[in-house]
């Protein structure tokens, strides 16, 4: 198909990276400690990846992104449960399943959230996120095996280097192609300008609701494995703070930029981690005062972004 | 159970929790109203409040007034700090709304977090002294207790003195006129930075208000104890319509009634969420809020 | 034939009546221009025939369709495109990608498409890639086609507006004061285009203009409006000697013959 073969160089950088990966794996140059923060990686690349479509491309500012990587995880992990999912195939279907669950929420939300700006949609994502966060916590009063507060234990840890990296690179890639095609250069269009937008006969809430199902989507799939990776849920793990975490990757990597978000991601990723290794217990409490800082910093010196696009695509 | 002494004890219990709430939300809404921005970070302002509360209780022996007195300039200090260390320059830069409002992110997390530090206050619950004891009144139907009636009172006289400086004041019609055309008032003289900082100023003493009322009906402090009623506040100001005054008291009042009515007669887990529907609810159906205008489609 | 019927048009903001009881037609193929003082309510009468704003009364009908209830989009798809008074390009994209985006509305493909590239997907992103090449070329922007849209002077940046107006194939297209800000040449050059539209695409066009010179050269007819009211239409000649038009731009004493 012609698409692979634009994607070819894509496929081949993909292909050598899970080549590597994998040798690395086998071999257990690391400890599985460390294998499972590269698989982490991946996957919070992938959740920001979502957040950038929404928040970077289209200029929707969600603040309870988490919530959708977290309905991810906690709907695919009762289904690996409750059907003792074991097979690769089950696993990433019930995967993508969690990604629609997601989405399907964001349909359901965002049909009357999305018409609001900034400031206030601000505001009702992180209410919804946090209304989530309150379910989650109860969930063991509707769905024992949720486990409320207490978490979720017990779930198969089907999250392995291959499933992980290629629905991730696939995505990736899917996310890749939206964005160079109309649908992106409406997505951007709505950023810079609504009104114009609709001047050119753009259904600008159905782009925008667009979006964000999509960029929930990915959330969802994240959160599925990351809750096969890791095989214990807890709702403190899908709070404000993770929302903020995406919304971190994105604004560093550069909003309207996947290259970007990759790297900034897995910047991240290896800051958050390299610290908690190598210093001490106490000094790691001044993450969340170093974090806010930096993000005031940037904002006052580049009030529009890192690695802000300039141009073509 | 469902007696109407019962009703009654649980309606004081709200207006005590909406006073409060009230007092928060005003913040909100007179910086919305000349910035056109959300301070994300008002919550935090009124946990400082609470804490400021703390030490000067523990510390010093003060009368009660003076300790409210002090604790409110020291938020709104924090305010008046806030706004020109980190909106101040993005203000003056024209930057997008949007880095506002990270930023207003960042400076809450930062306030959450740096107090939250060992060496300062911890992250954990402190228990707060009350400068006097509770004494209930047994109305036969109901109790109402001093506390009830110190936070009653300190709201009501807050309340009256704003509206003496907004609507009778020099500064106040500044204020108005900011909030009506900020470029317009510039150009009859108003200086807006001026304008700017007092609103903050006045903001954060509300606030710090009911840091310290709050704490005095609830006797347990959190650096962190500011998320969730900065967040109902804030749909409060939504709730009366965002930028007016009076509809921050009213949606103050609405929504801590609400929480009370939702906790005591349905379930006090499903009290935040209950306020989130209300907020859901509510933009949807008039998102202006309750004596906001009614849209006009651009 | 009308391509456009206003009937008793009016819209309020407050107590202000920005627009009232406006009734005109517009026939297929004419450029026909507004023009009143500043304030008149022209760019309203815009606004409610795109669809931003919603009329209070009147009817408008389009091709002789009632489009008065419908939202802009639609509007748009049924063939109508604007400019506006301050320009609204898309400030993150070249030249090119402004009027990429609004090629791409028409030709359509499908999520699933462009998710998968598909052939719908090449074919059609050729034809509108196409398109909107040749409406840069044909408005003489063709060296800054990659430049970054906001970095154009200000003249070709209307000149860009237009193009991506001209990008949805529409039969109608209002213009909102083309001419701001240009100077003489490239109000000669605007002149020229409005002509070369009207014989290439037959558009019909309704500008909404102050600079008199061109709106003399360039319209069949014109329509003056004052405080939100039409005070008077006809052609060129009628209008320029007309009594009340004079006063209304320059007030009462002006208007003795």
């Amino acid at each position: 198909m012609k698409l692979l073969l634009e994607l070819r160089k894509e496929i081949v950088f993909s292909l050598l990276l899970y080549m590597l990966l994998k040798m690395i794996f086998i071999n257990n140059l690391f400890s599985d400690y460390v294998e499972q923060v590269i698989l982490y990686t991946i996957i919070i690349v992938l959740g920001s990846l979502g957040l950038n479509i929404i928040y970077g491309y289209t200029g929707q500012f969600s603040l309870g992104h988490a919530a959708f990587y977290g309905l991810g995880a906690y709907f695919s992990a009762f289904i690996t449960k409750s059907f003792s999912i074991e097979s690769s195939l089950m696993f990433i279907i019930v995967v993508f399943s969690g990604g629609f669950f997601s989405a399907f929420v964001a349909y359901l939300i965002g049909i009357p959230i999305l018409k609001f700006k900034d400031d206030f949609l601000a505001i009702a994502t992180l209410g919804f996120g946090i209304l989530i966060r309150n379910i989650l916590d109860n969930s063991d009063r509707f769905l024992e095996t949720l486990g409320g507060s207490r978490g979720f234990v017990g779930i198969a840890s089907l999250s392995d280097l291959e499933t992980v990296f290629f629905v991730s690179i696939f995505l990736i890639l899917m996310s890749k192609n939206i964005i160079q095609s109309r649908y992106g250069i409406f997505w951007m269009s709505i950023r810079d300008d609504e009104t114009a937008s609709s001047s050119v006969g753009i259904n600008v809430s159905d782009m925008k609701l667009l979006a964000f199902v999509y960029g929930c989507f990915l959330a969802g799939v994240a959160g599925a494995l990351y809750a096969h990776l890791y095989t214990f849920l807890h709702p403190s793990n899908f709070d404000f703070l993770k929302s903020v975490d995406f919304l971190v990757i994105v604004i560093v990597g550069g909003m309207g930029n996947i290259s970007g978000t990759v790297v900034a991601g897995v910047f991240w990723i290896l800051i958050i981690e390299g610290l908690r290794i190598m210093l001490p217990a106490h000094i790691l409490e001044y993450r969340w005062v170093i974090i806010p800082i930096v993000l005031i910093i940037i904002m006052i010196l580049k009030p529009y972004g890192l690695m802000v696009r300039k141009r073509a695509l | 159970m469902e007696t109407l002494g019962y009703i009654l004890q649980q309606f004081i219990n709200g207006i005590q929790l909406g006073s409060v709430y009230a007092l928060i939300a005003l913040g909100y809404t007179m910086v919305y109203g000349v910035l056109r921005m959300i301070n994300f970070a008002h919550g935090d302002v009124f946990m400082l409040g609470a804490f400021f509360g703390y030490y000067l209780i523990t510390r010093m022996s003060l009368p009660i007034y003076l300790v409210f007195l002090l604790a409110m300039a020291g938020t709104a200090l924090v305010a008046f700090i806030i706004e020109k260390l980190a909106y101040s320059p993005l203000r003056k830069k024209n930057a997008p709304k949007i880095s506002l409002l990270i930023t207003a992110v960042g400076v809450s997390l930062f306030i959450e977090y740096f107090f939250s530090l060992n060496a300062l206050f911890t992250p954990n619950y402190i228990a707060f002294p009350r400068p006097f004891e509770v004494e209930p009144y047994d109305l036969n139907l109901f109790v109402i207790t001093n506390v009830h009636i110190l936070i009653f009172i300190t709201t009501l006289i807050s309340l009256s003195l704003l509206y003496l400086l907004i609507y009778r004041t020099r500064q106040g019609k500044a204020m108005r006129a900011v909030a009506l055309d900020a470029e317009m008032a510039k150009l009859v003289g108003v200086d807006t930075e001026k304008i700017i900082s007092l609103t903050f100023m006045l903001g954060g003493a509300l606030a710090g208000l009911g840091g310290i009322l709050y704490a005095i009906a609830y006797p347990q402090i959190n650096v962190f104890m500011g998320i969730m009623p900065g967040i109902k506040s804030f749909i409060a100001a939504v709730l009366g319509g965002i930028g007016i005054i009076h509809g921050a008291v009213l949606g103050g009042f609405i929504i801590g009634i609400s929480e009370v009515f939702v906790s005591a007669f349905l379930s006090s887990t499903l009290r935040d969420g209950f306020i989130f529907l209300i907020l859901f609810v509510f933009l949807i159906v008039r998102p202006n809020g309750i004596f906001g205008k009614r849209i006009e489609k651009v | 034939m009308s391509i456009l019927e206003v009937k008793k048009l009016s819209k309020s903001f407050g107590g202000i009546k920005a627009v009232w009881d406006l009734s005109f037609n517009v026939k297929k193929g004419e450029i026909l221009s507004i023009i009143g003082p500043n304030g008149a309510g022209k760019t309203t009468i815009f606004n409610l025939i795109t669809g931003f704003y919603r009329a209070d009364t009147g009817k408008i009908i389009f091709s002789g369709q009632d489009i008065t209830h419908l939202n802009t989009e639609k509007r748009i798809n049924l063939g109508m495109a604007r400019t506006f008074q301050n320009l609204r390009l898309f400030r993150s994209m070249s030249v090119f990608e402004n009027v990429l985006t609004a090629a791409l509305v028409k030709h359509k493909y499908g999520f699933v498409s462009g998710l998968l590239r598909t052939s719908g997907f090449y074919s059609k992103k050729k034809e509108a890639e196409e398109r909107a090449r040749y409406l840069i070329n044909f408005m003489g922007l063709k060296e800054k086609e990659s430049y970054l849209a906001t970095s154009l002077p200000y003249g070709d940046q209307r000149k860009l507006e237009i193009a991506r107006a001209l990008a949805t194939e529409p039969k109608l297209l209002l213009v909102d004061e083309p001419c701001a800000g240009m100077n003489h040449s490239e109000i000669n050059q605007i002149m020229e285009t409005f002509f070369r539209i009207q014989e290439t695409f037959k558009t019909t066009m309704i500008i909404i203009e102050h600079h008199m010179e061109l709106v003399m050269k360039v319209s069949e007819r014109i329509i003056v409006v004052d405080f939100g009211e039409k005070i008077m239409e006809g052609r060129p000649e009628e209008v320029k000697n007309d009594k009340r038009v004079i006063e209304a731009y320059l007030g009462e004493d002006y208007g003795v013959q």
